[in-house]
């Protein structure tokens, strides 16, 4: 054992402790098979922790395991990065003080090194590193410096590009040789907060502020490149200027009569849009599936033009479907996440594969994905969630959540005796598909509006709602309509539990409900289905004094949530941030 | 009371001038009786036609410049309220939230365009993502209990809670007639009215569900309609009504104006029972006990409550004899 090296953490798997300890500097630089220092809790030694974080057979539900690092399934960029390092990052079984010592003389460079590799900008680096796969680390450290300096311009053009296109975008997607192609997708308003890390400093990840409307410049600019036509709604509420406000009925007939016509756009990219847009998939996680499904039908029948790069010339590709997809309706954030970790991907595939074996991996890429981000990731859900239900139980859900209602079913399935409160609220009256089909499964369910909640809440023990994002300063971001049932359940001491997969959270911060949002058709809101006494607002509709608000999104604030259940556990909303932060990198590299 | 009307011929028998003035003061007291009586109830609806006014005059002092006000549901008092303000030139625009299930709230906008102001229909889910950029929130209410507790449409707590969360003026108003000297116990559940599920669900659409189907033979499906919501004191701030406005706190007091010192009494001695948990049998019971007791003796209803060991009544002598059954509840004072 080196004696330089800083004594381990207690080791007791009782002592848990919460929080950020600083590393001391000679860890700080850890590449991935090693000890991450920033970690939360002491027990089991990471080395052992190759299973995944979700699978907590040794760790409680509540606590957060420290990030993982697969020394086993190697990923492409460890590939890589084992490539170049041959001397540095040396396979587990070599004793550890040779790469402690080799890491600490090298200090500053490997950080940027390895932060270059991760954040390509362009294919110089990766041609760099491969070159010199053999060298000893002297000329090492000769190449590095000309490559953190290409990587400096790199980025530097990178940020001006997007600067001029004040989109937020992801770093491949940036890059400068494809600045001109990017910036028709960087145009559109990619609602992902992308944050992209300047060289040096990882820690002013500031997510880049999105596209707001009440430019009438940019508006234009955008609308040059649209595909979908759209009329601007006519009575615009003032307070949500900065939204996005179209005529509805006019879109779908005419994206349908352009079906043919559409050379740049994939059919299954185009069907996907069509059925944003008439409303036919509802719901972040199928909207994400969606989308993802599609793109893997495009890239399966992708060929690379002749003098053009696979990795740039998809990601160009992939951003024209992104903004049409916009255009039909705006990206919700688990979507924004998919696709950042699709580009992410393209970006790093390795120079030295064909076409065809490109293509396969981001097919198996995006199947992975879906499997361990969502599919997966439900079934842990609910596995967390059945310990919260007792026999003789009232639940309360609000809307139709995917997560809970699968959350409902097992338990049920499990044999609890509980019953079930499905809240309501129009226009979407999504509460009624809910209902139908617990009350297909046997649940006794009663089905209220949401203005009844206060009347029905003393009889309820726990509330369960789902989520669309939440953000990192705790609050959730869900259907309008949550952060009211979350309120009155707070005001009767109610627990409330969020159902969100991790893939869902985001690093964007939000304060209430305007500043972000999406408006929906407003003509829903005049007229209510099957009741047709109901018609007072026929005729004014057109009225210059009268505007109709349809807001899909609210933001419930985190103290009126009592826990969320994800992936990685059962969490307090504060913890997200640290969620979101310590397994970004491992999200992307999976 | 009622049997002087039929007495006249009896008393007559002695003294036939004294007999006759006396009957003719009977039915001179029975006509003014019904004098009084009618020129109360008069009064009465006088009063609920013209609180629209007296509660609109003081719309000025409460709506300024550049004001958003919320509301749910419609209320006349409420739209009065709003067109004085108007029409005292003052700038303000509404959302108005539209109050399933009897969507009331699509008439009052309505009404409001009509009137020339500027309106926001939301939908009720909505209402806690408006109010942070609401500067008032104004509704009427169904009744006002006399511990300045609201019985509102269906909606309003949530609205009230939102509304203190974002510590925005929570203002009820309404007309004195609606007050009411009864303390809520439970409001949620005894003063409400569960109205019919069809205007929630489709029968035809979900009538598969509503089957007594299940082993218990009860269906899996009920569905909740309330008609009304119970808004605690606490959550109000202030209350608009003809004579002026108020704190929840004060509103016991207006009640006296309207109702006799019997009526507050009992109605108060009934809310402490209910807090006791005394159920209304038992309740039933003493009543009618004391009841016969007051035919007997003639004593006024206020030293009845005093019969159920609440009051400290001024007859030691009865109080000693009932010592043995309600003694504990001596120290209870009004």
């Amino acid at each position: 054992m080196d004696s330089r090296r800083a004594p381990r953490t207690v080791s007791d798997p009782k002592v848990r402790k919460v929080g950020f300890f600083t590393a001391p500097p000679d860890r700080s630089l850890s590449s991935p098979p090693d000890h991450r220092v920033f970690s939360f809790l002491t027990s089991p030694p990471p080395v052992v922790d190759n299973s995944s974080p979700s699978a907590g057979n040794s760790l409680s539900p509540v606590m957060i395991p420290p990030p993982r690092h697969s020394s086993a399934n190697l990923s492409p960029l460890r590939r890589d990065s084992a490539e170049y390092f041959p001397l540095l990052l040396p396979p587990p079984p070599q004793p550890r003080s040779p790469i402690m010592w080799r890491r600490r003389r090298w200090g500053g460079v490997l950080l940027l090194l390895r932060v270059a590799c991760r954040e390509e900008k362009g294919g110089g680096v990766a041609v760099e590193m491969q070159n010199d796969q053999s060298t000893r680390s002297k000329s090492l450290k000769e190449k590095t410096t000309k490559a953190e300096r290409r990587a400096l311009q790199e980025a530097q053009r990178a940020a001006k590009a997007a600067a001029k296109a004040e989109g937020g975008t992801t770093p491949a997607a940036a890059s400068g040789a494809a600045a001109s192609n990017d910036s028709a997708t960087v145009a559109a308003s990619e609602k992902k907060g992308g944050d992209r890390p300047p060289e040096k400093d990882r820690k002013k990840e500031v997510p880049q502020p999105r596209m707001q409307y009440d430019d009438k410049s940019r508006v234009e600019k955008a609308k040059r490149r649209a595909v979908v036509k759209q009329t601007e709604a006519r009575n615009r509420v003032e307070l949500f200027r900065h939204l996005p406000q179209y005529e509805r009925g006019t879109q779908l007939p005419e994206l349908e009569s352009k079906l043919f016509e559409l050379d740049p756009m994939h059919p299954a990219v185009y069907k996907v849009g069509l059925q944003y847009l008439s409303g036919d998939i509802c719901g972040g996680n199928a909207r994400c599936i969606a989308m993802l499904q599609a793109f893997q039908e495009a890239i399966k029948d992708y060929s690379t033009p002749p003098e053009k790069t696979l990795a740039r010339d998809l990601t160009a590709k992939i951003g024209s479907y992104v903004s049409f997809l916009i255009e039909c309706r705006p990206l919700s954030i688990s979507m924004g996440n998919a696709i950042r970790f699709l580009k992410n991907r393209i970006a790093k595939l390795p120079l030295s594969l064909s076409e065809m074996e490109a293509k396969t991996n981001l097919h198996s890429d995006i199947d992975r994905f879906i499997n361990e981000k969502i599919i997966l990731a439900d079934k842990v859900i609910v596995k967390h969630a059945v310990t919260k239900i007792s026999d003789g139980d009232v639940l309360l859900t609000y809307g139709s959540s995917s997560a809970v209602e699968m959350v409902l079913l097992h338990a049920h399935e499990l044999g609890k005796q509980f019953r079930v409160v499905v809240v309501d609220s129009r226009p979407k009256l999504e509460g009624q598909l809910l209902l139908r089909r617990l009350v297909g499964k046997g649940i006794n369910c009663t089905y209220t509006h949401i203005n009844a909640i206060s009347y029905i809440m003393h009889e309820v023990t726990r509330v369960f709602l789902g989520a669309s994002s939440v953000l990192s300063n705790g609050t959730v971001y869900s259907r309008v309509g949550t952060a009211c049932v979350a309120m009155v359940a707070h005001s009767f001491h109610v627990p409330v539990l969020v159902c969100c997969e991790a893939y869902k959270f985001h690093e964007r911060v939000q304060l209430d409900s305007i500043c972000s949002n999406e408006l929906g058709d407003p003509d829903v809101i005049s007229k209510v289905r099957g009741r047709e006494d109901i018609n007072f607002l026929d005729g004014s509709s057109n009225s210059a004094i009268l505007q109709l608000l349809n807001l899909i999104y609210d933001a419930t604030p985190s103290d009126y949530v009592s826990m969320i259940i994800t992936d990685y556990g059962m969490v307090p909303p504060t913890s997200v941030p640290v969620i979101v932060r310590e397994y970004r990198r491992e999200h992307l590299l999976i | 009371m009622p049997e002087s009307a039929t007495i006249p011929h009896t008393t007559s028998s002695g003294g036939d001038s004294e007999g006759k003035s006396k009957s003719a003061d009977k039915s001179s007291r029975t006509r003014r009786l019904k004098h009084d009586i009618i020129e109360a109830v008069n009064e009465l609806i006088q009063d609920i036609t013209t609180c629209h006014e007296q509660i609109a005059e003081q719309a000025i002092e409460h709506i300024h410049q550049n004001e958003v006000i919320l509301t749910l549901g419609s209320s006349k008092t409420v739209l009065e309220f709003l067109y004085a303000a108007k029409e005292k030139r003052r700038s303000f625009r509404v959302f108005v939230a539209e109050g399933a299930p009897r969507y009331q709230g699509h008439l009052l906008a309505k009404e409001l365009v009509a009137r020339g102001l500027q309106t926001t229909l939301i939908t009720d889910s909505a209402v806690f993502a408006i109010i942070s950029r609401v500067n008032m929130v104004i509704v009427g209410a169904h009744a006002v209990m006399a511990n300045g507790g609201v019985i509102a449409p269906v909606g309003l707590n949530m609205v009230a809670l939102a509304a203190q969360k974002h510590a925005v003026p929570f203002v009820v108003l309404a007309g004195s007639h609606k007050l009411c000297p009864l303390y809520p116990h439970n409001p949620e559940v005894l003063l409400n009215e569960l109205r019919s599920p069809s205007e929630l669900l489709d029968f035809g659409e979900f009538s598969d569900c509503l089957d007594f189907g299940s082993g218990t033979g009860s269906p899996l499906l009920h569905v909740v309609n309330p008609a009304f919501d119970y808004v605690p004191p606490k959550l109000v701030s202030l209350f608009i009504t003809d004579t002026g406005g108020h704190n929840p706190s004060y509103m016991y007091r207006l009640i006296a104006d309207y109702y006799s010192a019997d009526d507050l009494v009992i109605s108060f001695v009934y809310y402490i029972l209910g807090s006791l948990g005394v159920t209304m049998e038992e309740v039933v019971d003493w009543q009618m006990e004391i009841l016969a007791q007051c035919m007997e003796e003639c004593q006024p209803l206020f030293y009845a409550g005093r019969e159920a060991g609440l009051l400290i009544g001024k007859n030691e002598k009865e109080r000693e004899a009932k010592n043995g059954h309600f003694c504990d509840c001596d120290e209870a004072v009004v």
